[in-house]
């Protein structure tokens, strides 16, 4: 298990490092530079500017300083806004992120279950078709036209919830429903292939040999064994939650990392972009080693021996 | 017991004739043998969805790909003065498709006040009066070229990926896995977004960033697939009989993996078309003035509240497509693997 580990740790330190490798040196084939008026400023006064921000040394000086600067958790300062320090930015902006990105996920994960096990359970009823049409329409159907129509017929024409802004409890519905969408549909799709193949394993029909009831066989025996490989598939789907919050997030204007994402990309804020790409890769790397060291102590037939097969 | 049984003579018998020989083999098999793509194919048509949405896309195809042909309007041509015009079909008077506009509590012919004469457009106008219809159109072109592209990729780099990996082992194995590792730690779309900044936002750019993403799944998959295929008999009797590598992948290797590829190719194209829709949708796809589903459904959005039929046409296009893709997938995984249906 501490070799594991290890091992995993050692190969997210390398990923992190390569990624901020990459994104330093494609942020410096990039035309242009912090200095928007360059031609009213004096040569003295660009060399100051170039010194306040170590643009004036060596790039693979700026380099090395930058990779100890992201050690330390330090991205350097925003070209946009109002020069803050892009871990402030990204650190003030975490947390609406997590909670709409958690609950969206909760949400999602929580119905889909119910969805797909209600599909296999009732399998090829008109249960089974509704849930199957409503996990091919939440897949289908983008978060972005999602997210408008939520808001529109929701929030504007019933106003049963705020539009937009960032507040209290209220203002985070709409966004996570949104949000919930995609994990909704992606559970549902793969619990309901799970449950069918558990319930004509051979441990259900003993189980129904010994007289077990319906409900206690689908609880105990069924629900349990299927709700193991859901865990490889979270993962992916805070992927999912990733990308849609960067529009969900701009449409609901919800302050979080992904509508500061989108404008520091539509700016051409380069340090932010960097500092936010290895955040997500960081994010990403640590939920999917959780959701393995998960599966491993959930199912003891896998063990965590450090390869793959 | 009595031995009422006839004599036998000669006459009784006559030999067979080459018709009737035919019939009497009862090792004959009546049934024409199907080979693996047809006996898919035939399980394909029975699925109703699946062959509705085959015939969607297909339709689809022809409209975006023919738009050239029929499009009364130029998708790009600005007209201010008609500008924000509703839905028109000359001869159908439903609310929606007349050319009336719901203002102020009132229905006003919006033709009629922004002195359109006879000109009509069947999807409306946007806010610069370029043809809704001939912009929508021209943005499924753009999502079924993306879908084209992507499906190339995945083809061209991610089975050969696949098959390279799981075929040579062994250290070149570990290290292709290794890459594939780090890619999918990092999310898709920041990839391509980094990717876009650097290469300047339009069509190059989205084919790039697609081509350096899309092709991670299928190249798992087809790994693990030929993982699975490299120890069998088949394989082993070509090697004995010194088959080339090359060979041996291209005539045994290929054919069987042929549903994990079409199955997963399925589900690449809709994400595809997803990640160009999201990208235009940012503003840092297709740029203007050239339309795609996303910037409609960006422009379409701002004025959603009272010119609804801008934003609902281009998301309908879109779910509409990835509805059919979805779908279809689903169907081909069922006919290709019939033992996960039922």
């Amino acid at each position: 298990m501490v070799k594991y580990l290890g091992k995993r740790i050692f190969y997210i330190v390398l990923t992190l490092f390569i990624v901020s490798t990459i994104t330093f040196f494609l942020m410096k084939f990039m035309p242009g530079t912090p200095l928007t008026n360059q031609a009213k400023l004096t040569p003295g006064q660009i060399h100051q500017i170039y010194k306040q921000y170590g643009l004036d040394k060596p790039v693979w000086q700026q380099y090395l300083v930058y990779l100890a600067g992201v050690v330390h958790g330090n991205f350097g300062i925003s070209f946009q806004f109002s020069n803050q320090a892009v871990s402030y930015l990204i650190g003030s902006r975490m947390g609406p992120s997590l909670i709409i990105g958690g609950q969206g996920m909760v949400l999602g994960v929580l119905v889909g279950l119910v969805v797909g096990s209600l599909g296999a359970v009732k399998a090829n009823t008109w249960i089974d078709t509704t849930a199957t049409i409503v996990s091919i329409l939440f897949v289908s159907i983008p978060s972005f036209v999602l997210a408008v129509l939520l808001q529109y017929y929701l929030g504007l024409k019933l106003r049963w919830f705020p539009i937009a802004d960032w507040g209290g409890f209220m203002y985070t519905v709409l966004p996570t429903l949104a949000l919930a969408a995609s994990p909704l549909a992606e559970t549902a799709r793969f619990m309901r292939t799970e449950m069918v193949d558990v319930l004509s394993s051979d441990y259900i029909e003993l189980a129904k040999a010994k007289g077990l009831g319906k409900v206690g066989i689908i609880y105990h025996h069924a629900l349990r064994n299927s709700l193991i490989p859901i865990i490889t598939i979270i993962g992916p789907l805070t992927v999912n939650i990733m990308t849609g919050s960067m529009v969900v997030e701009n449409i609901f204007s919800v302050p979080g990392i992904g509508e500061q994402f989108v404008k520091s990309v539509l700016t051409n804020d380069y340090p932010t972009i960097m500092g936010l790409t290895i955040v997500y890769c960081a994010m990403l790397c640590v939920v999917l080693l959780i959701t393995d060291i998960l599966y491993g102590l959930i199912d003891p037939r896998i063990r965590l021996s450090g390869n793959n097969n | 017991m009595v031995d009422n049984a006839k004599p036998i003579s000669a006459g009784d018998f006559k030999p067979v004739s080459a018709a009737d020989r035919g019939k009497l083999d009862s090792e004959k098999i009546s049934a024409p043998s199907l080979t693996f793509l047809q006996d898919s194919w035939r399980r394909l048509r029975k699925n109703k969805a699946a062959m509705i949405c085959l015939v969607i896309l297909i339709i689809l195809f022809i409209l975006a790909f023919g738009s050239g042909f029929f499009e009364t309007h130029n998708p790009n041509a600005t007209n201010p003065n008609l500008a924000n015009l509703p839905p028109k079909i000359p001869g159908i008077d439903i609310n929606g498709f007349n050319g009336t506009i719901e203002q102020s509590g009132t229905r006003v012919n919006a033709y009629v006040q922004a002195h359109a004469g006879n000109a009509y457009y069947i999807l409306g106008t946007d806010y610069l009066g370029r043809d809704l219809f001939s912009r929508i159109l021209y943005g499924t072109r753009i999502s079924l070229e993306i879908a084209l592209i992507a499906s190339f990729f995945d083809l061209a780099f991610g089975v050969v990926y696949g098959i390279v990996s799981g075929w040579m082992g062994g250290r070149v194995d570990t290290i292709m896995q290794r890459i594939i590792e780090i890619m999918l730690s990092i999310p898709n779309l920041v990839v391509m977004v980094l990717l876009i900044l650097v290469l300047k936002p339009g069509m190059s750019a989205i084919i790039y960033s697609i081509a350096i993403t899309s092709w991670i799944n299928m190249a798992r998959l087809v790994r693990a697939q030929t993982l699975e295929l490299k120890n069998q008999e088949f394989i082993l009797a070509a090697r004995a009989l010194g088959e080339s590598s090359w060979k041996i992948s291209f005539k045994h290797l290929l054919p069987n993996l042929s549903s994990v590829i079409i199955i997963n190719l399925m589900f690449t194209i809709p994400t595809a078309i997803f990640f160009e829709a999201f990208l235009s949708y940012i503003g840092i796809g297709i740029s203007a003035p050239q339309a795609s589903l996303g910037t409609l459904i960006n422009d379409g959005q701002k004025n959603f509240q009272f010119l609804p039929y801008q934003m609902w046409y281009p998301a309908i296009v879109l779910s509409v497509l990835m509805i059919a893709f979805n779908i279809l997938g689903d169907g081909l995984r069922d006919s290709f693997d019939p033992k996960g249906r039922e």
